[in-house]
C-alpha cells in the first residue's frame, strides 16, 4: 500500500483521534511520518507511558500497537508497556521483531496472531480513534496496575 | 440575563470515534440518556444493557445519577461503548 495513501487516511482519521484522546483524558496525539504517538497516563504512576502505533499500510491492515521509551522512541517492545493483570497479552514475530500484543481485535498483533487470522474485519474495526480507546481499556478494564515492563 | 437553558445538546461518540448529537435535559438519568445514545449511534435493535458510558476516563457507575448531578453540561462529551471486548 502507497505510503502517501495511508498519510492521507491517517490525517482523515486524525480529528476522531485527537477528540477522543481528548474525552479519554490521553495526551494529545502527534504524528511522524506513519507512526502516531500518543501519551497514556496510570493513575498510580507519575510519569506517562508512551504509546505509538504504527500505522503503515493503515487502513489496509490495524495499527501495531506497542510502547516506547519516551526518552528514545526508537527504543520499544516490551520493557516500555505497563502491565496488568488480565490483560490479554501475547507475542507475535515480525522479521527479526517481537512485539508484544494486546490480543484483542483491533490490534494488528490481534490479526496476525495465527489464532485469528482466518477471522475476517473490516477497517472500521481498527480507526485510530479505536486504538485509543483500547488504550483507556488496557489501563481502566484490564486489571491492577503491577507495573512497568512485561 | 439569560435563562439557564433547559435543553441540553450532548455529545455522544463510539468507541471508533463516530458522534452523535443527543438531546437531553439536566434531571434527565445517565440511562436514559444511554437509551438514547446507543439507539441514536447503534441503531433500534441494539441493547443498552450491553454499553456503558464514560464520562472523561471514568466509566458511569450510577446510572440513576442525573446529568446534572453527574456533571454533564451542555456540550458536554461522553463515550458509549460496549461494556467489554473480546479478548484473545
Amino acid at each position: 500500500m502507497d505510503a502517501a495513501l495511508s498519510i492521507r487516511l491517517i490525517e482523515r482519521d486524525w480529528a476522531a483521534l485527537a477528540a477522543q484522546c481528548s474525552r479519554l483524558r490521553l495526551g494529545d496525539p502527534r504524528r511522524e511520518g506513519l507512526e502516531v504517538f500518543i501519551a497514556v497516563p496510570v493513575a498510580e504512576v507519575d510519569d506517562p507511558f508512551e504509546a505509538v502505533l504504527e500505522c503503515d499500510e493503515y487502513n489496509a491492515v490495524a495499527p501495531l500497537l506497542d510502547f516506547v521509551d519516551p526518552d528514545d522512541p526508537t527504543r520499544r517492545g516490551a520493557p516500555y508497556w505497563p502491565k496488568f493483570a488480565t490483560a490479554p497479552m501475547n507475542s507475535i514475530e515480525i522479521g527479526a521483531r517481537k512485539v508484544p500484543i494486546l490480543c484483542t481485535p483491533g490490534t494488528r498483533g490481534y490479526h496476525l496472531h495465527n489464532s485469528h487470522r482466518a477471522e475476517r474485519f473490516e477497517p472500521a474495526a481498527w480507526t485510530l480513534a479505536y486504538s485509543a480507546d483500547l488504550l483507556w481499556r488496557l489501563t481502566h478494564q484490564m486489571g491492577a496496575y503491577q507495573g512497568r515492563g512485561l | 440575563m439569560a435563562e439557564k437553558s433547559n435543553h441540553w445538546t450532548i455529545i455522544a461518540a463510539t468507541d471508533s470515534g463516530d458522534e452523535a448529537s443527543i438531546s437531553a435535559h439536566p434531571g434527565e438519568t445517565l440511562k436514559a440518556l444511554l437509551v438514547k445514545a446507543v439507539h441514536e449511534l447503534f441503531g433500534a435493535h441494539a441493547s443498552p444493557d450491553e454499553y456503558e458510558i464514560l464520562i472523561g476516563d471514568v466509566k458511569a457507575e450510577d446510572l440513576e445519577l442525573s446529568l446534572e448531578k453527574a456533571g454533564l453540561h451542555d456540550g458536554s462529551e461522553v463515550i458509549v461503548q460496549k461494556i467489554d471486548v473480546h479478548r484473545g
